[in-house]
């Protein structure tokens, strides 16, 4: 009989075996579909009315319905919708693959914001239908525009410098002869690998009204760091590095025979710069721009430690939802933040989807050296000189005041603030489990998302591609608020796991990830593949032989952003830790802001250490120097 | 062709999931419940209701072993320094105890948002405000446990026993020394004195909409000058005000660390300050302070239930109020508990006149929108 069953099915034509294998697959998907269908909507009995009669006790009960039958109606709509193409349809892998994407993102991604939007939409908590009562309101508020437009100024202001700052730094470190690159590049983007809310803390440890340098050397009584100022600077540390990155590897990508064919040509050094290289690299920097303008208007913890009551939307966002206890409210000036994001993450995905920039090629070249007049030589070296010194200055404070009794009055070494780090290991314990496992989800899901982006064609490739980018322009603290409302509905009850932060880490770093994918795929030429299979290799043998190294790098690079970023957040954290899930810079927020500036010093520099030691173990892991584990684009 | 055909499949895997999973549906059932007697409650509590010489009130709680975990959110201090009263807890009840640190709005809204799945058992601290707006939604359970009959009728409980108070907070002034000898100035005594000009750019106090502890003093102020002339007050101390942060407790550990001259903040929350070792000098409003009554409520729907009652008792033990007035600087609110030395009590200070926190908690809405509109705007 198996054998009848087996001749019969070598008997098949191509298309019906292709059928048959469709048919099996839609017959398990179904039975997945029933499954999650019966955990997300569950009929629970409750207790109707209980009437006495005599010593006679009846208890009606009723049927509820609890669930989210949207929620299931999603799920089953992203498995529906891939099957109308026919093309999608023809390959079983390729069906799979887009059915568990989109329905991962509309789960994880699109739900949670949906969320925050219906809720700026309602009247009050629970309360049913639609309305702009909450815009009206925001209207009404003369601090909303205040907030607003300060946001704004100080979003362009920050991106601008921390862009012109980023690029020339970026030049320097690839294109000059400067001594000691390699320690300059690992000073100038160690600023990763700390929350960003460290910078300021430490800004204020050294340049604060009390700080070591302003009050103590230079007895300073009329500066103030507190304001607009204090949250420019310690964003223009933490956002910097990113331009860094991104403007260092378009720099060493840049083809040096077109800057030489211009000079040959007797183009004047300044004449090449101005119509060939800038050309060449202004969509990064453009790039770069709108990701730091994000970066800068969605920030949280430096407008809250440095901001010295000026007005932010992020900050009053926060304290309309959480302190006000009124999420409606919060949930439209979040809408407010929302959209200029959301306006610079289109323009940036439009430049990047352009494909215009970054002649990529194989293997990491370091750039070339170019002659330069002494004045400019002089005045890059010390740009990129003092930003490394800056750097050592701020973590440097971080570390010998989390030695010291009590920064600022008490000087005499001391391991006390160490020794109070021990009541902290079981957060860190979860911050590592939570920033692991995100990493390699996120890394997962960015492969494979990758893979279908720049591999396969097929209709809706942009709308995924889209919502997979889109958390970039969604604030840390819109997303745990969506998380927390998307969530925490019965029968599953996920809010507090930490299957849920992980989650949530992994598909809000992910447009990162994925773009370093993405990068590392193009990379790879189907050529080489093609050769491997027509030598005779078999699919599996060749995925493993020449894809999966080449992938290998990108995966990397992914996951070790998802970590370092999961580490240092801040903003979703506070929402998404819950008791037995509680969150190290949480933690650590908090005793900077109630603590002694030693004890806050030493939560940041153990993170720190933390951090640098996971990078360590990965960097011997994957055999990648110490530097490349930063390079995320 | 080929589409119809198709749209046909899917509208039969559409209809095929949702019969699917209607069947799954369990059909309603009426169950009777037979009961054969009038079941009359006697949970018998045991207290030793001690009474000391000076009208000391003292609960002793006799513990029964109850295990499982107690998760409490808010945790007004320090979760390390109350890990002696988590042990104790637990040696008692075999219960162990995880305090997750949070503002009080976080706590609220948390709750709000775990609604229909807990997360937390107790809501410990935090000014009453907060239970009063929980126990309006529905959101915490009432227990009337051993605290609450100890406590006398008033602001310190709610009647229905949705919350309890047990301990109080009064405002104070945080001073640096050494940033007063550089503006050659008192640390100031009253309302009054903070208007003094001398202290211009020296003051700091949170922005009643971001913290619990500024509306105290903002509910505090209209009770004592009446409304008006309260906001007339805030605008002219505007005028010194260095900045309005976003913590309640920063201006504390601000004036502390010698950032500013003068931080106003809880007591409490000075004390611990004093308590690392900074130089910082404290004093009261001659014209009287205002103060907070912090609560202990009830999660609706605590997994661990008993164990949070227990805990509900528990901290009005003597052990719990003892330690927490000696670590935390709360003032008990059980009259006559012998303060630890050095610890600000009641007697103290001078107390805002009919100053009801219970009663302001339910203008806070309209009177930050004020204060936002005339005093925040300005910023």
């Amino acid at each position: 009989m198996p054998k009848n069953l087996l001749s019969s099915l070598g008997e098949l034509t191509a298309q019906q075996k292709q059928r048959l294998i469709l048919f099996c697959v839609l017959i398990v998907e179904l039975a997945v579909v029933i499954y999650i269908g019966m955990k997300l909507i569950q009929v629970k009995a409750v207790v109707d009315r209980v009437e006495v009669a005599g010593n006679l006790e009846t208890t009606h009960y009723r049927n509820e319905l609890v669930g989210d039958p949207p929620l299931l109606i999603l799920i089953i709509l992203s498995v529906i919708v891939p099957l109308a193409s026919r093309r999608i349809r023809r390959e079983p892998i390729l069906l799979i693959a887009v059915q568990a994407v989109v329905v991962g993102l509309t789960v994880f991604v699109l739900w949670p914001l949906a969320q925050v939007f219906i809720e700026a939409f309602k009247t009050g908590y629970n309360a049913k239908g639609f309305s702009f009562v909450q815009f009206k309101r925001l209207l009404e508020k003369p601090s909303v525009w205040k907030a607003f437009s300060n946001t704004m100024v100080l979003g362009i202001t920050t991106s601008f410098l921390a862009t012109v700052l980023g690029t020339l730094i970026a030049y320097t470190l690839t294109m000059t002869s400067l001594p000691g690159k390699k320690w300059l590049r690992i000073l100038t983007i160690l600023p990763l690998v700390s929350p960003p809310f460290a910078v300021s803390f430490a800004f204020l440890m050294l340049f604060g009204r009390r700080g070591l340098i302003t009050w103590d050397l230079l007895h300073i009584t009329g500066w103030n760091i507190y304001g607009p100022q204090g949250i420019i600077l310690a964003q223009l540390i933490s956002d910097t590095p990113l331009v860094i990155l991104i403007l260092s590897s378009v720099f060493t990508s840049i083809n040096r025979s077109l800057e030489e064919a211009a000079e040959d040509l007797g183009g004047t050094p300044f004449h090449v710069l101005r119509t060939v290289t800038f050309p060449l690299v202004t969509p990064a920097i453009l790039t770069a721009a709108l990701l730091t303008f994000i970066s800068s208007i969605s920030d949280f913890g430096n407008p809250m430690l440095i901001g010295g009551g000026f007005q932010m939307l992020a900050t009053q966002a926060y304290i309309q939802m959480i302190e006000m206890y009124d999420l409606q409210l919060g949930a439209a000036l979040a809408m407010l933040l929302v959209i200029p994001a959301f306006i610079a993450f289109l323009i940036q995905h439009w430049i990047t989807n352009r494909k215009s920039y970054v002649t990529v090629t194989s293997g990491a070249q370091t750039g070339y050296i170019r002659k330069q007049p002494t004045w400019i030589k002089g005045f890059l070296y010390s740009l990129t000189g003092f930003m490394a010194f800056l750097t050592i200055l701020l973590y440097g404070s971080i570390f010998v005041g989390a030695a010291v009794n009590a920064w600022g009055f008490d000087h005499t070494l001391t391991t006390r603030n160490v020794r109070g780090l021990i009541t902290a290991l079981p957060q860190i314990k979860n911050s590592l489990i939570v920033s692991i496992g995100s990493g390699i989800v996120g890394g997962i899901i960015g492969i494979v998302i990758a893979w279908l982006v720049s591999r396969k064609k097929f209709p809706g490739k942009g709308a995924i591609d889209f919502s997979a980018t889109v958390m970039y322009a969604i604030p840390g603290t819109v997303v745990g608020i969506g998380y927390i409302i998307a969530f925490n509905a019965a029968p599953y009850f996920w809010t507090g796991t930490f299957f849920i932060i992980i989650i949530a880490y992994a598909f809000r770093r992910l447009p990162v990830g994925l773009r370093t994918s993405v990068a590392a795929q193009k990379q790879i030429d189907p050529t080489l593949e093609e050769a491997s299979l027509d030598l005779g290799a078999s699919r599996i043998r060749t995925f493993g032989k020449i894809t999966f190294p080449l992938l290998n790098r990108a995966f990397f690079a992914g996951v070790i952003y998802i970590f370092i970023r999961s580490m240092t957040d801040l903003s979703s954290a506070v929402f998404l830790n819950a008791g037995n899930t509680q969150l190290y810079t949480v933690r650590m927020f908090r005793v900077m802001i109630t603590g002694t500036p030693s004890e806050g010093a030493a939560f940041a520099g153990f993170l720190i250490i933390i951090i640098l030691i996971a990078l360590g173990i990965l960097s011997k892991l994957t055999g990648k120097s110490f530097v490349d584990m930063f390079r995320v684009s | 062709m080929k589409a119809s055909k198709w749209m046909r499949f899917i509208a039969v895997f559409v209809i095929a999931t949702a019969i699917l999973s209607a069947c799954a549906t369990p059909t309603p059932e009426v169950r009777e419940v037979i009961v054969t007697q009038e079941v009359i409650v006697t949970q018998e509590v045991i207290v030793t209701q001690e009474v000391f010489v000076t009208e000391e009130v003292i609960v002793e709680v006799t513990p029964q072993p109850i295990g499982g975990e107690l998760i409490l959110y808010a945790c007004l201090f320090d979760p390390d320094k109350l890990e002696v009263l988590f042990q104790m807890f637990k040696a008692q009840y075999g219960v162990d105890v995880t305090c997750l640190e949070m503002s009080s709005g976080e706590a609220l809204e948390r709750i709000r948002a775990e609604s229909e799945n807990p997360q937390g058992d107790v809501l410990f601290g935090t000014t009453n405000l907060s239970h009063v707006n929980l126990a309006a939604g529905g959101l915490t359970e009432p227990y009337k446990g051993i605290g609450w009959n100890a406590l006398p009728d008033g602001a310190t409980k709610d009647p229905d026993g949705y919350w309890t108070g047990f301990y109080y907070g009064v405002i104070g002034f945080a001073c640096s020394p050494e940033r007063l000898e550089a503006i050659s100035a008192e640390c100031p005594t009253s309302w009054a004195d903070l208007l003094d000009p001398i202290y211009k750019g020296e003051i700091v106090i949170a922005a009643p909409a971001a913290s619990g502890t500024s509306y105290t003093v903002l509910g505090g102020l209209v009770q004592l000058m009446g409304e008006d002339p309260a906001f007339e007050y805030y605008l002219k101390l505007n005028e010194n005000i260095a900045q309005y942060v976003e913590s309640g407790s920063a201006p504390a550990k601000m004036a502390a660390a010698g950032e500013y001259a003068i931080g106003i903040a809880f007591a409490h929350d000075i004390q611990v300050q004093m308590d690392k070792g900074l130089p910082v000098q404290m004093n009261f409003p001659s014209e009287g302070t205002s103060f907070e009554i912090g609560g202990i409520s009830i999660i609706k729907g605590a997994k661990n239930l008993e164990a949070a009652q227990a805990w509900v008792d528990f901290v009005f033990g003597s052990a719990f109020q003892r330690y927490h007035n000696d670590v935390a600087h709360r003032i008990p609110i059980l009259a006559g508990v012998k303060l630890a030395e050095g610890t600000v009590g009641l007697e103290d200070v001078v107390l805002i006149d009919g100053y009801d926190p219970t009663f302001y908690a339910g203008l806070r809405d309209d009177l930050i929108a004020r204060w936002d509109a005339e005093i925040g705007i300005t910023r």
